[in-house]
């Protein structure tokens, strides 16, 4: 053990004295890092903003809208509308066993709210409580979303998109004012939290606003829906599903089951598992490319130790012509191998730690940037690639002193 | 005076193999050397002095043959008791100075104390003491780079001394050094003879070998001379005026 000490202590001492082979060594190892840190960062960020937006929609909601019929069928001529009423949702709710949560949905563009002087014109959506998990309008502290008493009652509540309520109010806190929603009075109860959605209809829900669908009968007449919206217990079988409920609305409507446009479904579950797939992918890719990094980062350290070590074979026979025990030799060899990789793999961590700071406070409005989202510099991934490189500095050191401890003191002095 | 030697030599053959070509650079050599001598090894380049010298200074063993180093047969000894019958009995000055280039002279001398495990103060202060020995006292914090040949060979010398050998092995100490250099190293040497400590000095300079009490001349690798006078000629080694190492070696 004394051996080793004396090791570390000269390699201590004359650690980058003069000598240039050191400072390129942890470089190379900064370098290292730094890509494959910056690579696996950029990757996390990626992957949570596709998990954002993917979220935004809602949490695996099937979305119907109604088409019109191109088969003639029981007697009855093709190009027929198919229609969404009450009690279509009722004979759904009773016919298709597997259906969760289930509600038809109202919308009119262009509706007139005016809170005070200020008046804004913006989509209206009519609504059922289970949007606030389903469709994600989660209300921010302070607010609630609308719940089975409003809509039992028919109250005029309103739900606001936290866009539409900074255009109503500014900076004015919301919640418990009276927005005139075509001129009738309704109290604003919750405004939705901010979010990323890419998959969306009749616009984002930052800008919509939604009140109970009750509240939306007493005010427009009971009509028809614009679309249904529902779930599935099983996620995974909503496949399964779909030709149960055309079969409801075709005995219902009189219609072919077999008749593709009479019926149009977003299966956004088909749309999360394809995205899951691909942040799947590009998991493997960049585990890949990350690996192939570490690969090149470690030959390179590798060889960057051996020809040092070959540099300096005379100066190994001299310290073991005046006494060094060969592990003597080896752990200053070694430890130099260590404390290089563990620098450069400090610099690498800190070095791309500035970089995303520095990338997130430039201002960047350019839609591809802001898909990238937040680079995500994870400390296990930092952690990971340091202790990789560690051992493949460890490595790369052990092996050529090896080598060198095995020539005898004369060859070592003879060495050119 | 059996139990004063040092180096003990019995029919010692080393024989190098680079391939299937064998070379026998020492062949049957019988010598024996005792404490406080001073002695010089002269020969024709590729004669075998430094295999000699490696020999006796426990850095390679020998092919056959019996060697005794104070006593102890060196061909029974493991690495690590090399080392640091290296460490403790032998000093080593090479034609080439083999000094750290980015350590101070004073680093330069700690190392075998170092090796030795001796904690740092101590180091130091044997360091400088052994420096102002060799009259370096005034440069120990500088680099090999800013001194002279002759200062490099001092700070060997200073290396060499540290840890109070038995033997200082001196392979062609001059080679590299001008004439004037040259005479301050020997005195230096004559010096710590003076002191007791035992020299082998190897050398194909006849001037220099001609100021020691016993002089070895080796010829393709066999003993021809052992006495206290020059051999008489004929010799290969160049005689004429104020040869100091002009020579260069082979
Ligand atoms: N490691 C080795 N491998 C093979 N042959 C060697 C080795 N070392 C020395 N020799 C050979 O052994 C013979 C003696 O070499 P050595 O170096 O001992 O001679 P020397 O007397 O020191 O010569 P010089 O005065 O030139 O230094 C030479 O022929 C040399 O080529
Ligand atoms: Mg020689």
């Amino acid at each position: 053990m004394g051996s080793t000490r004396q090791g570390f202590a000269l390699m201590w001492k004359f650690l980058g004295r003069g000598r240039s082979r050191p400072a390129s060594i942890l470089l190379a190892v900064a370098w290292g890092t730094l890509s494959m840190m910056l690579l696996m960062g950029f990757g996390e960020g990626l992957r949570r903003q596709m998990a954002m937006g993917q979220q935004g929609l809602g949490n695996d909601p099937v979305i119907l809208w109604s088409g019109a019929t191109t088969k003639q069928w029981e007697g009855l001529k093709a190009g027929r509308e198919v229609r969404f009423t009450k009690d279509d949702v009722a004979a759904l709710r009773r016919g298709v066993p597997a259906i969760d949560d289930l509600a038809g949905e109202y919308s009119r563009w262009a509706v007139d709210l005016r809170w005070g002087t200020t008046s804004v014109s913006a989509h209206l959506t009519g609504v059922m409580p289970c949007y606030e998990h389903v469709r994600t309008h989660i209300p921010r502290p302070g607010g609630r979303f609308i719940n089975d008493i409003d809509q039992a009652q028919g109250r005029r509540v309103l739900f606001l998109g936290p866009e539409l309520a900074t255009k109503l109010f500014g900076s004015a806190k919301p919640v418990g004012q009276t927005v005139f929603v075509r001129g009738v009075p309704f109290t604003v109860i919750g405004v939705m939290i901010n979010k990323q959605q890419n998959g969306m209809y009749g616009g984002p829900d930052i800008a919509k606003a939604n009140i109970p669908v009750s509240t939306f009968e007493n005010m427009f007449g009971e009509g028809q829906f614009d679309n249904i919206l529902y779930t599935v217990k099983a996620p995974a079988t909503t496949k399964d599903v779909e030709p149960q409920v055309r079969e409801v609305f075709a005995r219902r409507q009189h219609f072919d089951p077999t008749d593709e446009s009479a019926l149009h479904f977003w299966d956004t579950v088909k749309n999360r598992e394809m995205g899951d797939k691909i942040a799947r992918g590009m998991e493997v890719f960049m585990g890949v490319v990350g690996g192939m990094t570490l690969l090149v980062a470690g030959v390179g350290l590798a060889n960057m130790m051996f020809v040092m070590v070959q540099r300096r074979t005379r100066e190994i026979g001299m310290q073991m012509a005046i006494g060094a025990h060969r592990r003597a030799v080896t752990s200053q060899i070694v430890g130099e191998a260590l404390v290089l990789a563990a620098m450069g793999g400090y610099l690498g961590i800190g070095l791309s730690w500035l970089l995303v700071e520095g990338l997130m406070r430039v201002p960047v409005k350019s839609e591809a940037l802001q898909f990238l989202g937040k680079p995500t510099l994870s400390i296990p991934m930092g952690v990971i690639t340091a202790m990789a490189l560690v051992g493949i500095g460890c490595l790369a050191g052990a092996l050529p002193a090896r080598r060198a401890v095995k020539l005898n003191p004369v060859e070592a002095l003879r060495h050119e | 005076m059996n139990d004063d030697l040092i180096i003990r030599m019995q029919d010692v053959t080393k024989v190098y193999k680079s391939g299937s070509v064998e070379l026998e650079a020492l062949s049957g050599l019988n010598l024996s050397i005792a404490a406080g001598e001073m002695i010089s090894i002269i020969g024709a380049s590729g004669s075998g002095k430094s295999t000699l010298m490696n020999l006796m200074g426990c850095l390679d063993v020998p092919s056959r043959g019996l060697y005794e180093f104070g006593g102890r047969e060196v061909a029974k000894l493991n690495p690590e008791e090399l080392a640091d019958l290296r460490n403790r009995s032998i000093g080593f000055v090479f034609q080439a100075f083999h000094l750290l280039p980015h350590a101070t002279a004073r680093e330069n001398v700690e190392m075998p104390l170092l090796f030795a495990g001796m904690p740092a103060k101590k180091r130091r202060e044997r360091a400088l003491a052994m420096l102002g020995k060799v009259g370096l006292g005034a440069r120990a914090e500088h680099l090999p780079t800013q001194l002279s040949g002759g200062e490099m060979q001092r700070v060997a010398i200073a290396r060499a001394l540290a840890n109070g050998p038995r033997v200082i092995l001196a392979d062609e100490p001059t080679g590299n050094l001008d004439s004037r250099s040259g005479k301050g190293i020997l005195a230096l040497f004559h010096q710590l003879h003076r002191e007791g400590v035992t020299i082998i000095l190897i050398t194909h300079d006849l001037q220099l070998a001609r100021t020691c009490s016993r002089i070895v001349e080796l010829r393709d690798g066999r003993l021809v001379h052992d006495g206290a006078d020059l051999p008489p000629a004929p010799t290969e080694v160049d005689e004429d005026e104020g040869g100091f190492g002009e020579r260069a070696a082979g």
